[in-house]
């Protein structure tokens, strides 16, 4: 092969990468995804860009512009004539599936006299951040009330979590928090291209697992060149594993935590099972997770709701199940319009709950 | 390690710079086995021994048939090379099936041996029954090198699921240099990503939805079932058509050549001509090593019958050990004496009656209405399932409706697709998986594309090929 072949060749190499992924670009920004909005956040690991537009066309085709708070909701302007609730949760809150006006945040607050619901979620949202999330929006939202929003995994792994840090004195829980996971740093090194590419966003998004791998690999060895580190991840380990609570107490310590904030309520979502067409009822383990977040919620004054019966009952009302979308999956998944209104139900309920027990003063 | 992950990249990469390294072509032949047997190993290091085991004893009984003078102690070498193979086989494949079986049968609880299915046993173990029954039909040479025959019994492209070699196909190669030639790596490589696209994208997409769907039939709608149904349809055809263009693909880059194992089979306007084009290379070995040891059709119409009936059984059971699989081949099996039937004594008259192109749409119509509905046993894990999907697939206004949008896009492609095959049009030359007419002036743009399309839509959660459990 002489050097004009060679260089033939790799000029249709190059440009046909360029056109096809200028092609794919459109496509992707069509069809599938936006460029990233994530902005690296060494607390919570990443948050929204404000005034960005999230959409992810692989589950429900909902584009929606997030407000000048970096939140899934209308533009927040404090009025001091209706109270405020602050809906703290992951992916299920923040809804990106649907249209802005048909998550349960916005149907609640129509159903609600006097209210003002705000959207907090986030994608992926660990629970022990919530309370980051309240503490950046107290000051300018001065919450009546903090709503987290949850679900069997929020319980059951998030507080099983290895991340989690916990301060004691005699015994008693001072203080629970997530230490930041090395992961999220990862997009701080390709912020430029994730920001403005979509191509880049899909790719990394299908080569995530093999990304994160490699990265834990360099991550392991850089810890095995560096004695000092090794030593101080091992001390950190078992100090942490002989002191370390169950899920209640953590679980509780964080309620009492965010209490401080403001009343706390929590909202849970109960997957369904669905054994033939009419037996369908409260996925089993989720609702055992249930009774125990519920239990806990007692012991601290919190009201809880299980929005299991609401679910159900939307689903015979309508024979439409509340979680799936054509486009990812049914009957499973995050909720659909039918699951936002079920789900706004529970929470106006809960809502009009803690005006009527006056759990807010 | 399956073609399409990371491990067998790397796999493939270091094989081939070790070939370019070796000079000799014996050496290059022992490097072949060498990495054949890794392929292998890789999901079970045991199990190496087994395919020795059958290689070996191929081997030795084909030499010994070979050097019998006399017919009856042939037959014996024949007989005893069969019972060692074939020993082996049910023993692995069809032990737990058959104490199952009788336990439901006197009604006693299940029993389960730990006995795991070693990966393609039922290629290799027919690969290498071809070449003993070849040799005492005396229609190959025989095979003196037992590196060589072991190489035909392990060649890694082929060696998990398919397609089946003879060794009338395959051992000369084996007396020919293996050499990398270009225009080899060129079209092997467009053979190999075309086989990945159809795999990766079409396949594996089809899965995320037919699997959740297999789950839990009651609950789903009869539309949303009839989907599920053309959806696997389509699924078992890419992932194992998608399977064998990766094979000879990847031989083709290493200078051999595999047989053609599909044919556009969706494209067969009746059942005898769907088996001429699905999984040739078993259809062919069924019709010469089974249906023909019966008799074939030299023993009066109902022999010819009953003999495909016993064929299509054992082609069933062969897929794997479950009534499933039984039903499945035994209604392949009355489906094509049905067809023999009808093109004997009706076809000509219902031509003449309705003109040939309203005959060749609905025979077509009913071929793959038939064969996607005997797809349903093949695919159900139990024969639960397969009736709740049959007795759900009429019942309208009833259960969850799901259009899964990428099973419906997919689908529509397929369709395209099979129309532009039947049409043959020459925009067919500018895709790589119709191998046979490639065009070389497009290809840095076809291939960009390809790795393109399979970087952003392989899902993340990818299945093994279907065929690699028979």
């Amino acid at each position: 092969m002489n050097n004009g072949y060679i260089k033939l060749l790799l000029k249709k190499i190059l440009v046909s990468t360029i056109v096809v992924g200028i092609f794919f670009e459109v496509f992707l920004r069509a069809f599938i995804t936006t460029p990233s909005n994530h902005i690296y956040d060494p607390v919570i690991g990443f948050r929204y860009q404000p005034h960005s537009v999230i959409f992810l066309g692989t589950e429900g085709y909902a584009r929606n512009r997030l407000n000048s708070l970096g939140l899934n909701d209308q533009e927040f302007k404090y009025d001091p004539s209706l109270k405020h609730a602050i809906l703290l949760g992951d992916s299920y809150t923040e809804a990106r599936q649907v249209d802005r006006e048909f998550n349960f945040s916005s149907l609640a607050e129509q159903s609600l006299q006097g209210w003002d619901v705000i959207n907090s979620g986030r994608d992926g949202l660990h629970v022990l951040n919530t309370y980051h999330v309240a503490q950046r929006l107290q000051t300018g939202i001065k919450p009546d009330l903090l709503v987290l929003v949850m679900n069997n995994g929020d319980y059951i792994d998030d507080m099983s979590d290895k991340n989690i840090v916990i301060k004691s004195k005699n015994n008693e829980i001072q203080d629970v928090y997530l230490k930041a996971k090395d992961k999220e740093k990862l997009k701080q090194y390709f912020s430029y291209l994730i920001q403005n590419s979509a191509l880049a966003v899909h790719i990394i998004r299908q080569l995530k697992p093999i990304i994160i791998k490699a990265f834990s690999m360099v991550q392991s060895v850089n810890i095995f060149n560096n004695k000092g580190n090794q030593q101080t991840t091992r001390l950190t380990d078992s100090v942490n594993r002989k002191v370390r609570p169950n899920k209640k107490a953590i679980f509780s310590a964080y309620l009492k935590k965010l209490q401080k904030i403001a009343p706390v309520a929590i909202l849970y979502i109960n997957q369904l099972e669905y054994k033939t067409v009419e037996n369908v009822y409260p996925a089993e383990k989720p609702y055992r997770t249930s009774l125990i977040v519920n239990e806990i919620a007692k012991e601290n004054d919190v009201l809880f709701i299980n929005t299991a019966d609401y679910l159900v009952n939307q689903y015979f009302a309508t024979g439409s199940p509340p979680f799936g979308f054509h486009n990812k999956g049914l009957p499973g998944g995050h909720l659909n319009k039918n699951g936002h209104i079920a789900v706004s139900k529970a929470l106006s309920d809960l809502i009009k709950r803690v005006e009527q027990e006056g759990v807010m003063l | 390690m399956i073609f399409t992950s990371f491990t067998f990249i790397i796999f493939f990469i270091i094989l081939i710079v070790v070939l370019l390294i070796s000079q000799n072509n014996t050496y290059r032949l022992y490097v072949l086995l060498t990495f054949s047997y890794i392929f292998y190993g890789w999901w079970n290091i045991y199990y190496l021994a087994l395919i020795f085991i059958v290689s070996f004893s191929g081997w030795l009984f084909g030499k010994f048939i070979y050097n019998e003078p006399r017919k009856q102690i042939k037959k014996f070498y024949l007989s005893a090379n069969l019972l060692i193979s074939l020993g082996i086989l049910s023993y692995y494949k069809y032990t737990n099936f058959f104490i199952g079986s009788i336990n439901k049968l006197l009604e006693k609880p299940p029993v389960v041996l730990d006995i795991l299915l070693p990966v393609g046993i039922s290629f290799f173990t027919f690969q290498t029954l071809s070449y003993t029954i070849d040799i005492y039909r005396e229609k190959v040479p025989i095979c003196r090198s037992l590196a060589k025959f072991s190489l035909f019994v392990a060649f890694f492209p082929q060696l998990v699921a398919g397609p089946i070699v003879r060794a009338s196909d395959f051992l000369p190669q084996l007396y020919h240099d293996i050499k990398f030639k270009t225009e080899n790596c060129l079209i092997g490589a467009q053979i190999f990503l075309g086989g990945a696209l159809q795999k990766v994208l079409i396949a594996d997409n089809l899965s995320q939805f037919v699997d959740i769907v297999y789950q839990q039939p009651q609950i789903y709608s009869s539309l949303t079932l009839w989907l599920t149904i053309f959806a696997y349809s389509m699924q078992i055809f890419c992932d194992f058509s998608g399977y064998s263009l990766m094979a000879i693909g990847i031989s083709r880059i290493l200078g051999f050549s595999l047989p053609k194992n599909f044919n556009m089979p969706y494209n067969a306007r009746s059942i005898t001509e769907f088996w001429h084009r699905w999984h040739i290379s078993l259809s062919l070995w069924l019709r010469d090593y089974v249906y023909i040891s019966m008799g074939g059709n030299r023993k009066g119409v109902f022999r010819t019958q009953v003999n495909m009936f016993i064929t299509m059984l054992l082609g069933g059971l062969w897929h794997g050990a479950s009534w499933n699989f039984v039903i499945w081949g035994a209604l392949h099996g009355m489906a094509l004496g049905v067809n023999r039937f009808w093109t004997l004594f009706l076809s000509a008259k219902l031509k003449n009656i309705i003109g040939f192109k309203v005959y060749a749409l609905c025979t077509w119509l009913i071929t793959v209405l038939f064969v996607t509905l005997l797809w349903i046993p093949f695919r159900s894990p139990e024969t639960e399932t397969s009736y709740q999907i049959i007795s759900r697939l009429f019942l309208v206004g009833d259960g969850i409706d799901w259009f899964h949008i990428q099973t419906i896009i997919i689908l529509g492609i397929a369709v395209v697709w099979h129309i532009m095959h039947w049409a043959n049009t020459s925009l067919l030359c500018n895709f790589p998986v119709n191998y046979d007419k490639l065009n070389r002036s497009k290809s840095v743009l076809i291939i960009i594309i390809m790795l393109y399309l399979l970087l952003l839509f392989f899902p993340i959660n990818n299945s093994p090929f279907i065929y690699f459990q028979f």
